[in-house]
């Protein structure tokens, strides 16, 4: 699914350039649920937002289901985000200004699916996630461990082949992360590829292979 | 598409109720700008705009007589009369001339009319409310008197009596008989405020020429255009030059459209106050545009997240853009609101000379041009935010889901905006900084009368009444007699045309003794009835000879008093005491002796030059029905009014009294075509500072929350509160003088525009742009000064724990 061969991320300081990522060589097949750990500032956020096409400023080369990825230009990255990729953050990062459920629709309705439809898919997970009766509370009259739920099912609603996670229980406590890491379990068992940023050793146990990053280099 | 807006719509909705100071405080500046250009907009479409309330009104001209420069002068009925059989250029071509009808009753009432050919209403195209216009029966010479009355007039008067056509109702001298009322759209011609009109008795037999007071009213034929119509009437006057000679050569004829007549003199003013009022919204949109990017700065994240989450880069500047609009039309409506008191205190505020000024209204037209830049205001404000921010969101989502201040670019565009701002404030400065100092400079000017505690009043005899002269001229020396006795009046005088009043009395003469000039080459001067008592009462010194006196009348040799400028531009090398005058208006015949000079007064406003003028005795020249009278007394007008009132009351109760007014009043109503325009500017600038102020501060205030943690570092390290003052106020002086750099340039190509508004004063003058700059400046500094003391206070402690 992912083949990243020779991937260099760096920015520019002073005269010179402070490289962020270096000589990445990543392969990552379909359904595979992989970690990725590291110290801080080890470039491991900085990965996922290349891998996500969030980041498209570096050079080497990225293939993402066949699709040249460092060829295209930004418009056509974004199509194929859109197409296949669902994103959980740290911080949740839901609207503040939106409902649960409205929260949901977002990404559906950058899709151009039909209201009938959206309505439908946005009932079905409001359902699988265990949130019909939350469906009307705004993000700041839920707890964290529900906000990263809603983050949670925010990213899987349109069906995305791979989800992308920044350390998705940095914010939670221990029972919470345990219910999300569960939860990204049975989203890879049903064929998702998972892609998770994580600190957690207990949570990197949950995915089938651990790529660990040291100043920017892959080293295992 | 459509539920995905609406879901912007409600989303925009939510995050505005959500920030009400924000919400409230662009509402507010958009209010302001809108509303002031909603409020002068429907000026400009009252006045420029809306066709004339005739029948295919574009195709009605006026015609005129001209000689020299002068070339809108007044119509000589039996030239109006060769015009209206040689021309084949209009459909129709009336005659119009200015009269007044006194109603008696218990209250008489001196009410202006106009005098008009039986076809006048069909070549206007009205048709009246009640009753009937004039047929051609009415119209020949010593008919019975018949009058059409306004609907003003119907109402006020009459009470809005459905039966009065037909009735005939009191007037000074007998009755008239109303035969019709128009309707209220039917407004009155130009120079002029109607409100009854009578039938001309033109005797089209005799074509005798003496004295020109009319104006001719034309329709134009179809296919035929102004200019065809203007070489024809040209090739006539020329014929009617070599007709009769004496009294047309050097006459032509002027064929101007009725809108041009009624609206031309404004056209400019009221398009630079437009021009003005669009840069308040410019720069009310700027202000708003700076706030947009703040806040779309503080919400980068949810921008960023939407994009993540694949929101299409159309899609963030739409649901921008909804935002944005919403704010817009919030602020239009509520502009709407303020324009529809605006408008009516800009219609009473008006001075007379505005045209049209019962067309001036908050219209349908005028709202659907108020919704249409609200929305462009919308886009014109949102739009730099939505651009810059999604365009930031979309091009580094990664570094915009963890950026947290205003990149480099915003800070660029509200830089700009800030700019944008203060030059336009200048330019608006300037204008009105022009305009103060000319009205100043008009103010200074010497009037050559002392208008201290001078009041004026009109006072018109009844002409059927006062048919025979000696009645007349004894009427109004009793008048003299007794105001002059009247507790708190020191002096008093009485003048046929009221200095500085618009209009005049001219007059061809002839020095006896001379050789007879060329045809068209006769000299002319202004001609002025006054009583003895006028030059002390107005305090006009006499230079050499001696004044009028109560001697000088009917019967006595006939004489006059000169003005200075008359007195060098005739005789500039001899003594004119003694000499002879033929004057054509009312003695062509009699020789005037000039027996006196006094200085020179204005009488044509404080701009105008000194017109050589001739002042003749009252008691001499029985003609004159309508006189003025000015008195020099510290009482209030309304109570001099009173006293004369009654005195004439008791003489005579048929005479009406025309309201006193101060002669500053009436000076300053000289200067209203330039106070109005300088008192709307002046608003307008005083609005666009406060404006340019406000964002300024905006600016600041922001750019200091954003740097509080470098504050901290900077005074952690040892700067001085004056160091960081200096390096905040550094920043907002440099955007200010950018800006007063900019706009000094674009006011001095803008002031050219002010042409004829300015008097005594330069568009590029020194004093008005060392000043603007230097206000603008010590407003921007004031604006700057919470932000920058608020910088210099900053805890580095605090600062550096709150990051």
């Amino acid at each position: 699914m992912i083949q990243l061969s020779n991937l260099d991320k760096s920015v520019s300081q002073g005269n010179g350039r402070l490289f962020i990522l270096r000589q990445i060589t990543l392969d990552i097949a379909a359904g595979e649920f992989v970690s990725i750990m590291g110290p801080s500032g080890a470039g491991k956020s900085t990965l996922l937002a290349v891998l996500g096409m969030l980041d498209g400023d570096w050079t080497g080369e990225y293939r993402f289901l066949d699709h040249a990825v460092h060829a295209m230009k930004p418009k056509a990255r974004i199509a194929l985000n859109k197409a296949h990729i669902g994103f959980v953050f740290q911080q949740y990062h839901l609207l503040d200004d939106l409902t649960v459920a409205e929260n949901l629709d977002v990404p559906l309705s950058y899709r151009d699916i039909k209201k009938s439809e959206r309505q439908a898919l946005v009932a079905d997970t409001l359902d699988r996630f265990g949130m019909v009766a939350k469906k009307d509370l705004f993000p700041r009259q839920l707890s964290g461990g529900q906000q990263q739920l809603v983050a949670v099912a925010r990213a899987v609603i349109h069906k995305p082949s791979l989800i992308l996670a920044d350390e998705p229980t940095g914010n939670l406590h221990s029972s919470q992360g345990k219910e999300i890491m569960e939860l990204f379990t049975e989203l890879n068992r049903g064929g998702t590829t998972i892609v998770q940023v994580t600190h957690s050793d207990l949570n990197a146990k949950y995915g089938n292979r651990i790529v660990q990053l040291r100043d920017g280099w892959v080293v295992q | 598409m459509i539920d995905t807006l609406l879901q912007d719509l409600r989303y925009a909705l939510r995050t505005l109720a959500k920030s009400p100071g924000f919400t409230l405080i662009v509402v507010l500046t958009l209010a302001l700008g809108i509303g002031a250009n909603t409020a002068i907009f429907s000026v400009v479409n009252g006045v420029l705009l809306t066709p004339l309330p005739y029948r295919d009104p574009s195709r009605l001209v006026v015609v005129w007589e001209s000689k020299g420069t002068s070339n809108r002068n007044v119509v000589n009925p039996a030239n109006y009369m060769d015009w209206h059989d040689r021309a084949t250029s209009f459909s129709g071509l009336e005659l119009l001339s200015w009269t007044g009808l006194t109603f008696t009753g218990d209250q008489a009432e001196e009410v202006q009319g106009r005098a008009v050919t039986p076809d006048f209403f069909v070549v206007v195209g009205a048709t009246p409310l009640l009753g009937r216009t004039f047929n051609a029966e009415e119209s020949r010479p010593n008919s019975p008197r018949v009058i059409v009355l306004s609907d003003a007039l119907w109402r006020r008067r009459f009470g809005a009596d459905p039966t009065i056509v037909g009735r005939a109702v009191p007037v000074a001298g007998g009755t008239a008989r109303v035969v019709g009322v128009m309707p209220s759209s039917f407004r009155p011609m130009p120079l002029g405020h109607e409100e009854y009109w009578e039938p001309m008795a033109l005797d089209w037999s005799n074509r005798a020429r003496a004295g020109r007071y009319a104006m001719a009213l034309g329709r134009l034929k179809d296919g035929v255009t102004v200019e065809r119509a203007q070489t024809e009437m040209s090739r006539i006057a020329h014929q009617l030059e070599l007709d009769d000679p004496a009294f047309d050569t050097g006459w032509g004829a002027t064929v101007v459209p009725l809108m041009e007549q009624v609206v031309g003199g404004s056209r400019r003013t009221i398009l630079i106050v437009l021009g003005a009022v669009s840069l308040v919204l410019l720069i009310a949109c700027a202000n708003v545009a700076n706030l947009m990017l703040a806040r779309a700065a503080s919400r980068e994240r949810e921008l960023a997240v939407r994009a993540a989450l694949g929101a299409p880069r159309w899609r963030l500047v739409r649901q921008a853009l909804v935002e944005s609009v919403i704010l817009a039309l919030a602020g239009g409506a509520a502009g709407a609101l303020l324009a529809s008191w605006g408008v009516h205190l800009l219609v009473r505020a008006a001075p007379p000379e505005v045209p049209r000024i019962a067309d001036i209204r908050l219209d349908l037209t005028v709202l659907a041009v108020t919704a249409l830049v609200s929305m462009a205001a919308g886009v014109l404000f949102g739009l730099p935010a939505a651009l810059s921010r999604s365009g930031a969101a979309i091009q580094d989502l990664h570094a915009a889901t963890t950026r947290t201040t205003a990149g480099v670019p915003a800070a660029r565009l509200r830089g700009a905006l800030v700019i944008a701002q203060m030059s336009l404030a200048i330019v608006l400065l300037v204008g009105a900084g022009l305009l103060v100092r000319s009205l100043r400079q008009l103010i200074a000017v010497d009037p050559g009368f002392d208008p201290a505690d001078i009041s004026a009043m009109t006072i018109t005899q009844p002409r059927p009444t006062y048919s025979d002269s000696l009645r007349r001229v004894a009427f109004y020396q009793r008048l003299l007699e007794r105001v002059r006795n009247m507790p708190g009046v020191r002096s008093a005088g009485m003048i046929s045309w009221l200095p500085m009043t618009p209009g005049n009395a001219v007059t061809s003469l002839t020095v006896v003794g001379r050789p007879k000039p060329a045809p068209g080459e006769a000299p002319t001067a202004a001609i002025r009835l006054v009583d003895p008592g006028y030059f002390d009462a107005m305090r006009i010194p006499l230079k050499r000879g001696r004044s009028l006196a109560t001697t000088d009348r009917i019967g006595s040799a006939p004489v006059a008093v000169i003005s200075d400028a008359m007195a060098h531009k005739l005789w500039p090398d001899e003594d004119p005491i003694g000499q002879h005058v033929k004057v054509e208006w009312w003695h062509p015949t009699a020789s005037v002796e000039i027996v006196g000079v006094v200085t020179d007064s204005r009488h044509d406003g404080l701009d105008a030059a000194f017109e050589p003028t001739l002042f003749y005795p009252f008691a001499q020249e029985s003609q004159q029905s309508s006189m003025s009278l000015v008195l020099r007394s510290t009482l209030p007008p309304a109570t001099l009014t009173r006293m004369v009132r009654a005195a004439v009351s008791e003489m005579d109760k048929g005479v009406p009294v025309a309201d006193a007014v101060t002669m500053y009043h009436h000076v300053a109503e000289t200067m209203a075509d330039r106070r109005y325009p300088a008192f709307v500017l002046s608003l307008f600038a005083a609005l666009a500072i406060t404006l340019a102020a406000v964002g300024i501060y905006g600016v600041l205030s922001y750019t200091v929350g954003q740097r509080t943690r470098e504050i901290g570092v900077r005074v952690a390290l040892g700067a001085r509160p004056a160091d960081v003052l200096r390096t905040v106020l550094g920043g907002g002086l440099r955007l200010t003088l950018i800006g007063v750099a900019l706009g000094g340039m674009a006011a001095g190509l803008a002031a050219g525009a002010l042409g004829k508004l300015l008097y005594g004063v330069h568009p590029v003058d020194p004093l008005t742009f060392a000043i603007v700059p230097l206000v603008l400046v010590g407003v921007a500094l004031l604006a700057m000064a919470a932000p920058a003391r608020r910088a210099a206070r900053v805890d580095p402690m605090v600062a550096l724990r709150y990051e």
